[in-house]
């Protein structure tokens, strides 16, 4: 059975008195446990395509359906309860709440779910320990590195175990080196937790790394390479 | 979500703008301040009062007022609401609302019998009140100015030394213990069986009536000579009965033209013996006298030696109780008798009710300082939501609810509220004490040990209360407002 379902996927944005199409009748299928990369130039709908996948977003028309669940139905508290348990998001930003420690960024997912307190310090100490990290845990983010903030970031998609990972530019501001570790561990993660995972990249040996390539141009999938 | 992590979260992001968040609470602690000042200098002048009224007034005594002919409450009423408007015409039904139309009514013998017939009333006595001029020791030479009470109206009187009145005409009195200090006396010893002098005073008008020695009942009695004078032999009943009540007439006329004027400056002296010292209230110059003593010394007032006996009887009478709890039923039979009761209660009501009123006055004026400060907050929340949009997209993608967003926001509010409110009545209790300090030392003999501001018990919780309501109610907007948010747009947003 197909982990993520989407057919005939429209997104329509309002500029001013006109209207954007940034996905224009999207039909997308993901395996479980595949990792798809979504390649494009920028404003070709990649973005959208991700935030309607997790739900953060909702189309036009069109419908997505994720482990059999159909997102376009959903209520807002819905999406957040489908967004909360599973999908993990790593942003390009980062977007760690700065006040924050390492393992207190990681714990914010868990105490949104209702964790136990001793029981997500747990989970979020493992966490920071499966991205390498098990020195800096009481670190803010502005006292790490771009790498170490981006491996934060994954630990924190991961901290209520999600099914589906969608990574947005996840290497984009991170230097060649940083970039191809954070690369690495993510395929890691797919081949060992077998986590369906989503990247939307410009970097084309990222995208080579995928089983399933998805170019997008115009709100549309120009080539698909299985 | 839970709680803990609600209120921990809000603190958290409280301590991340603390100047801001700093500046925030002080509008609430100036509000909460401000309350609890005004709550509490209120609540300290009014139980002072209550407490120096109860220590001076007799709790076991209902009085009972005449209803017909002038009563100041009423007059007061009809005079203020009577201001600015035009003239009234005075009718028999209202003639007793004007001043004009002054008249004293005494309480009628037949009523007087009813009031000593109700079950559990011990004694029924006038309401006496007596003008005295000054105390003086005999032999000591001085005089000092005092206020002197029958012991029928006395309070809870605890007596440092001597004893109480064993008789009710006896010639003796109960003075303060602040005279011994007065006299330079060491102690209650000093004073015990002494001689006093208590010189009492006529009233001021007496002065203007003239020199004949004419009292306010002579006066009257002149006006109904003349009348019965002045009236027809045959509306009087028959010739021979009308030649005898002009006849009587004339004989009063000559002898109340014919009083000689009192000896002396309008200033009578009565000497009695110190049996008790009692301690000090707030009225430090009583002397109390027995009741019958107490009498005859107000008989000196009006120079009327029929006051205060049946056919005088004055106004006022003081129903003595044997226990309080008979208190309501004594009252409805006074109604029934037709008379108007008050009690201590009634009276220490009417107080209540007064600074209750400037109390909710003064509390509006603190209520603005608190609106002022509910708007502060709004405003930090605005500007909070403002400057954590992206953070509220990125809680968003992580999986919170508008529920989520919204609480964590009005979490914050509330704990401004709280904390102002804490602050609040911390730094208002500390600045009670000091006035407390400052209070006593400007007016040591007045207030004593008492409490010029004293925080009632309610306060502080209330105030706790008040104030994280406060919080919770401005952080409501805001609150909706970050809860709105687009995730998508809120992520977008540098």
């Amino acid at each position: 059975m197909a982990a993520i379902q989407a057919s005939n996927l429209t997104r329509i944005f309002a500029v001013g008195e006109e209207e954007v199409k940034a996905l224009d009748g999207v039909d997308l299928t993901l395996e479980d446990g595949v990792l798809a990369a979504v390649v494009g130039p920028s404003g070709s709908g990649k973005s959208t395509l991700l935030a309607l996948l997790g739900g953060l977003d909702t189309p036009s028309s069109g419908s997505i359906t994720v482990d059999g669940g159909e997102l376009s139905g959903m209520s807002p508290d819905e999406l957040a309860k489908y967004r909360r348990t599973s999908v993990g998001f790593i942003f390009q930003d980062f977007f760690l709440l700065g006040h924050l420690t390492a393992l207190e960024n990681v714990e914010i997912p868990m105490k949104l779910a209702g964790v136990p307190h001793t029981e997500r310090q747990a989970r979020a100490k493992e966490l920071i320990e499966l991205v390498g990290l098990q020195a800096r845990g009481g670190h803010r983010p502005r006292q790490l590195s771009g790498g170490e903030r981006q491996r934060v970031a994954i630990a924190r998609a991961l901290a209520n175990r999600p099914k589906l990972l969608l990574a947005d530019e996840p290497t984009g501001n991170l230097d060649t080196k940083t970039g191809h570790a954070i690369t690495d561990m993510l395929v890691e993660l797919n081949s060992r937790k077998g986590i369906t995972m989503v990247v939307v990249t410009h970097n084309l040996e990222v995208a080579a790394l995928a089983k399933q390539q998805l170019r997008m141009l115009d709100g549309r999938f120009e080539e698909v390479k299985a | 979500m839970n709680l803990r992590d609600l209120f921990g979260e809000a603190m958290r992001n409280l301590g991340r703008r603390k100047l801001r968040t700093g500046l925030t609470v002080a509008g609430v602690v100036i509000g909460a301040l401000a309350v609890v000042l005004i709550v509490s200098l209120s609540h300290g002048t009014s139980s002072f009062i209550d407490h120096h009224i109860r220590g001076v007034s007799n709790p076991n005594i209902v009085e009972a007022w005449q209803t017909k002919g002038l009563r100041l409450g009423k007059l007061a009423d009809s005079f203020l609401g009577g201001l600015g408007q035009p003239p009234r015409e005075i009718k028999p039904d209202n003639e007793e609302e004007f001043i004009g139309a002054f008249e004293v009514l005494s309480i009628p013998s037949n009523q007087l019998q009813q009031l000593r017939e109700i079950e559990d009333v011990h004694t029924v006595r006038p309401f006496v009140f007596i003008m005295a001029r000054s105390m003086e020791v005999m032999g000591d030479g001085r005089e000092f100015d005092t206020i002197v009470s029958p012991w029928i109206q006395a309070g809870p009187v605890e007596l440092i030394g001597g004893r109480k009145f064993t008789d009710n005409n006896a010639s003796e009195c109960i003075v303060s213990e602040a005279y011994l200090t007065s006299l330079g006396m060491n102690g209650p010893e000093d004073l015990l069986g002494k001689s006093v002098r208590l010189h009492i005073s006529e009233h001021p008008a007496l002065k203007y009536i003239g020199q004949t020695g004419a009292d306010l009942s002579t006066i009257t009695r002149i006006r109904e000579s003349i009348k019965i004078l002045q009236q027809p032999l045959k509306e009087t009943g028959g010739i021979i009965k009308g030649i005898e009540s002009k006849i009587r007439a004339i004989y009063h006329l000559f002898r109340d033209l014919n009083m000689k004027p009192p000896k002396g400056n309008g200033v009578e002296t009565f000497e009695v013996n110190v049996v008790g010292v009692a301690r000090k209230g707030l009225l430090a110059n009583l002397v109390y006298v027995p009741d019958d003593l107490a009498e005859e010394m107000g008989r000196v007032l009006l120079r009327n030696p029929k006051l205060y006996t049946t056919d005088e009887f004055g106004m006022v009478a003081l129903l003595q109780v044997k226990n309080q709890l008979d208190i309501p039923r004594i009252r409805s039979e006074v109604e029934k008798i037709g008379l108007k009761p008050r009690s201590l209660e009634d009276h220490l009501g009417m107080m209540h009710r007064i600074f209750g009123m400037f109390q909710k006055i003064l509390v509006v004026f603190g209520g603005i300082a608190f609106v002022v400060a509910a708007f502060s907050i709004v405003n930090t929340l605005l500007m909070s939501v403002m400057e954590r949009k992206r953070e509220i997209g990125v809680l968003q993608a992580l999986g919170a609810t508008r529920r989520h967003i919204g609480m964590m926001f009005a979490a914050e509010a509330a704990a401004i509220g709280f904390w102002g409110g804490v602050v609040g009545t911390i730094v208002g209790w500390v600045m009670c004490q000091v006035g407390n300090v400052w209070a006593r030392g400007q007016w040591p003999y007045i207030l004593g040990s008492s409490d010029a501001f004293l925080p009632p018990g309610w306060l502080f919780p209330v105030l706790l209360v008040l104030t994280t309501l406060l919080g919770l109610a401005a952080g409501v907007y805001p609150a909706i407002r970050a809860a709105r948010l687009d995730p998508v747009e809120a992520l977008r947003y540098e």
